[in-house]
């Protein structure tokens, strides 16, 4: 056996100890994708067809957009990171994923933790901070999977072979470690039975808003983009101390930001967070610097495939965080803040950056994992047009509208006919969405039925005659 | 999977368990070592401070002897030395009674008027 058929085996053993792991997580992620979709078009609806379902008193706009970005984060974009990480932590390291029935159990009690959430926001349960209407006891549940995946990815990360840590290895392990942090913190001090008061709770809350939204993810999404894309166009990432640089650069000044300019607490408070939003033009250079160098004479084809996903992915990162930094200029944030442009941010942070990147690494390392094709291979270029179209149509007519509506003196009308807009753009990513759900179901449930096969065809096996006793 | 292997990952796992560890401790330490007033603490204490002093009034005006208006013949007595008073008194109801109208001619008559010069 020569070395590259060694290392392929290898490979193929550390894909199949990741399987059943990878399908609880992107199974459920793909289903609360679907479905936080569907509640983002019936908050987004509520703005121009108030008249549809005025008479369920659960599916308010207060309810439904909340339940929307709960699954949007926790129900998708978590558990998909996770498991993506898992994937490359074993990949990086060489060698099969440690405890694999860990991660198992733990996204069985995340998704269990999502639907507890999703139960309590929809009966009017909800704690009442955004990005933390989940209940205790749904967060409890999520805090203790995350640790349960991330003790497995992190055990993989400790067993690797080459000691060298590559760029993905820090941004990824920084997520592992900066969730639980963000998120115990936030719920001690707001979620409890005696929370903080006063002033504390928005600014706590602005904090862990921006660093789950903006910091965690943007950790995430460029961890995985940084490990696909030098793979994808065959030549390392460009370069190593450019993405040093980035990473420290976004951890310092993006932690800082998230405290609009106009709120009303102590003026220091947002005169630091808008310095440092126009600070993070540093680690978007950077990172720009990077995409540049590295993706620049790359012959791939972009035919819709992995590749497009996370340089799309990459390209939508930057121009969120360019929003971002802009909103720390006084004369721009005067007009934007508090409308709905802080929304496309947000949004497009999510759909369209952590979203596609995820989603186009999901696409990657489901046929790996299973050790068969895609059961519906044109639905990866399909969803990827889909998408892109949708977040153009979704994010961009938000953004207008938030600035139309800075401009009116906050009057919602001027922004009624973005609004109708972006309810398109959202219907074209549920779209997209349900291409996703429908490979994963299709592949799992092939999967299922081969299992049950291979155990039904051991169970009917004649036994050899030389087995039978007299 | 070697030895060296295994002791790597466990290490790996246990030091990220005690960081997560660390981390709950720090914002747990932080939480319960701030102790804010509650929301109604100077009002209960400046209602409870009234409280007081009303009672101590009423406590004095009931338990003390006092003279209220010279002129008029007013005094405040405590209750156990009036019911006393009243007791003895109206054992001679007609000389309490003319008693009782005289005093009280005397507390409703215009007072008269103090000249300094």
């Amino acid at each position: 056996m020569n070395p590259a058929d060694n290392n392929s085996v290898c490979s193929a053993k550390i894909d199949a100890s990741c399987r059943v792991p990878l399908l609880a997580l992107f199974g459920g992620a793909a289903l609360w994708l679907v479905l936080g979709l569907v509640f983002a078009i019936i908050a987004s609806l509520t703005f121009h067809q108030p008249e549809i379902l005025a008479h369920c008193p659960f599916l308010t706009y207060g309810h439904a957009a909340a339940i929307a970005n709960d699954l949007l984060v926790y129900g998708f974009a978590i558990p998909a990171a996770l498991g993506v990480m898992l994937w490359i932590f074993a990949r990086l390291s060489q060698a099969e994923l440690v405890l694999p029935i860990v991660p198992v159990a733990a996204a069985h009690f995340w998704h269990l933790g999502v639907l507890v959430g999703v139960g309590a926001v929809l009966t009017g349960h909800s704690s009442g901070y955004t990005w933390l209407e989940f209940p205790r006891a749904s967060a409890m549940l999520l805090g203790v999977a995350f640790v349960l995946v991330a003790v497995s990815a992190v055990a993989t990360f400790g067993q690797r072979q080459e000691r060298e840590l590559y760029p993905s290895h820090w941004f990824l392990l920084a997520a592992l470690l900066w969730f639980p942090w963000i998120y115990s913190t936030a719920n001690l001090f707001l979620v409890t039975t005696c929370p903080v008061r006063g002033v504390a709770q928005p600014v706590i809350n602005w904090w862990f808003s921006n660093n789950l939204i903006f910091v965690w993810l943007a950790l995430v999404g460029l961890g995985v983009a940084f490990y696909f894309l030098p793979k994808i166009v065959g030549q390392p990432l460009k370069s190593r101390f450019y993405a040093l640089f980035a990473f420290w650069t976004l951890i310092v000044f993006g932690t800082w930001v998230g405290i609009p300019a106009g709120a009303p607490v102590p003026a220091w408070l947002p005169a630091i967070s808008s310095v440092a939003s126009l600070l993070l033009v540093i680690p978007l250079t950077a990172v720009a610097v990077i995409l540049c160098r590295t993706l620049c004479g790359a012959k791939v084809a972009s035919l819709g495939g992995t590749y497009c996903y996370m340089r799309a992915g990459s390209f939508l990162f930057l121009l969120s965080g360019l929003m971002l930094c802009v909103t720390g200029c006084p004369q721009i944030s005067r007009v934007v803040e508090f409308t709905w442009f802080g929304q496309a941010q947000v949004q497009l942070q999510i759909l369209g950056f952590a979203a596609l990147i995820l989603i186009g690494a999901i696409y990657d390392i489901l046929p790996r994992v299973m050790g068969t094709e895609l059961p519906f291979k044109k639905f990866v270029n399909a969803q990827f047009y889909l998408s892109l179209l949708g977040v153009a149509l979704f994010v961009i007519p938000l953004a207008v509208a938030g600035v139309k509506q800075g401009r009116a003196g906050y009057d919602p009308a001027a922004a009624k006919l973005w609004l109708m807009i972006s309810t398109t753009g959202l219907l074209f990513l549920l779209l997209g969405a349900l291409l996703l759900l429908v490979n994963i179901f299709a592949m799992t449930l092939k999967w299922k039925l081969g299992l049950v096969k291979m155990v039904y065809a051991a169970v009917t096996a004649p036994l050899e005659t030389k087995e039978v006793k007299s | 999977m070697s030895l060296q292997q295994i002791n790597r990952a466990s290490g790996a796992a246990l030091g990220f368990i005690i960081a997560i560890v660390l981390f709950v401790a720090v914002a747990l330490v932080a939480k319960l070592s701030i102790h804010p007033p509650g929301l109604d603490a100077g009002r209960a204490a400046a209602r409870s401070q009234a409280l007081a002093e009303i009672s101590a009034v009423e406590e004095k005006s009931l338990e003390t002897a006092a003279v209220i208006d010279n002129q008029r013949g007013i005094v405040r007595l405590p209750i156990e030395t009036a019911m006393q008073l009243a007791a003895q008194q109206w054992a001679n109801p007609s000389a309490a009674r003319a008693d009782l109208k005289a005093r009280a001619e005397k507390a409703v008559a215009p007072v008269k008027a103090v000249s300094f010069e």
